[in-house]
């Protein structure tokens, strides 16, 4: 679905400065250029592919798949991509009762999705994201873009990645997308071909 | 149905897994992902006290950064790069391919391929700059006070 020079080109490599990166993300990362880090992306490339993998399988299995992010320069993306594949997506405040209380918060039983895919784990520069801790603890499976500043551990499939260009995250969009529209294409000719019989 | 909502104990597969087991969740309520995650699991487990091997960060660096050091030292202007356009050439980099070619014609030392570069360099901005002021003055807009 991609290369390593797709990755390059779209500027998947580039990290935040070294003074800021966390201690769990060393071994993805390739090496410090004047200070500033580079992501290594073969490692990237193997985990982005395993994520897919996995998106798709969900997919392929109808689960409810959710887009997450709080970059205020890609909610328009983020919340495109998910209604151009039929899934859903939160890129507004979290509201923190939002899994774990569900009934309350939303005054009825509610299905929790089956998947959260995380563009950005971050919720303001410094914060992380409070789905990738609730996740975590509903036991709901996620898939997160990690830059160098990331907590990568509570992320069942991380990736990697710079997580603030626009050109990486619509590369990321696409390739979830294409992801998910497989798996649901493929579900369909199954049905379709079991009718058949 | 029952739950185990403590992030920090294992992974999300071993605590539905020992739910599972020990007949708290029912098989029908098996969450959909299980058995994806079985047949693909993940390369690194999702722990939240996973501790992977420690890796030193090596720093990158290239054998004419000592070039392009000297030259960003010598040079007291260098022009703005317009990042949206990769296919025009930065200072540096026309600096680099003149020195490299310079190297690779004449075999002179590392210094003096470095100064007959510079001049080089320096003669071909100023014919541009020339350019520019003769296209300049060219298409001069009207002067309304005369």
């Amino acid at each position: 679905m991609f290369t390593v020079k797709d990755l390059y080109d779209a500027r998947v490599h580039y990290g935040h400065k070294i003074t800021s990166m966390n201690q769990h993300m060393e071994t993805f990362i390739f090496g410090s250029r004047l200070d500033h880090l580079i992501i290594d992306l073969d490692q990237t490339a193997e985990l982005l592919r395993q994520a897919l993998n996995f998106i798709a399988h969900v997919a392929f299995r109808d689960g409810i798949i959710l887009f997450i992010s709080r970059n205020p320069q890609t909610t328009y993306l983020v919340d495109k991509t998910a209604k151009e594949c039929k899934e859903f997506s939160q890129t507004r405040y979290w509201r923190i009762g939002l899994f774990p209380n569900s009934k309350n918060q939303f005054k009825t039983m509610t299905r929790l999705p089956d998947l959260c895919i995380f563009l950005s784990t971050l919720d303001s520069v410094l914060a992380e994201h409070p789905a990738v801790r609730h996740s975590a603890k509903m036991c709901i499976p996620s898939v997160g873009i990690v830059d160098t500043n990331c907590n990568p551990n509570l992320i069942t499939y991380p990736i990697p990645g710079n997580d603030d260009s626009l050109c990486a995250i619509e590369l990321y969009c696409s390739l979830f997308k294409e992801a998910i529209l497989r798996g649901k294409k493929a579900r369909e000719t199954m049905t379709n071909f079991k009718e058949s019989i | 149905m029952a739950q185990s909502r403590l992030e920090k104990v294992g992974t999300i597969y071993t605590r539905v897994i020992s739910l599972l087991k020990g007949k708290a969740m029912k098989e029908e309520d098996k969450p959909l992902w299980l058995a994806v995650y079985e047949a693909f699991p993940p390369k690194y487990e999702p722990r939240f006290d996973r501790q992977l091997p420690k890796k030193n960060i090596k720093n990158i660096f290239y054998k004419e950064d000592l070039i392009r050091a000297r030259f960003l030292k010598d040079q007291d202007f260098i022009p703005a790069i317009n990042l949206a356009n990769e296919s025009v050439p930065s200072a540096t980099q026309n600096f680099l391919s003149i020195y490299k070619t310079i190297k690779e014609q004449e075999k002179l030392s590392g210094n003096e391929t470095y100064k007959k570069a510079m001049q080089q360099y320096t003669s071909e901005v100023k014919t541009r700059m020339l350019k520019k002021v003769e296209t300049n003055t060219d298409n001069k807009p009207f002067d309304i006070f005369k």
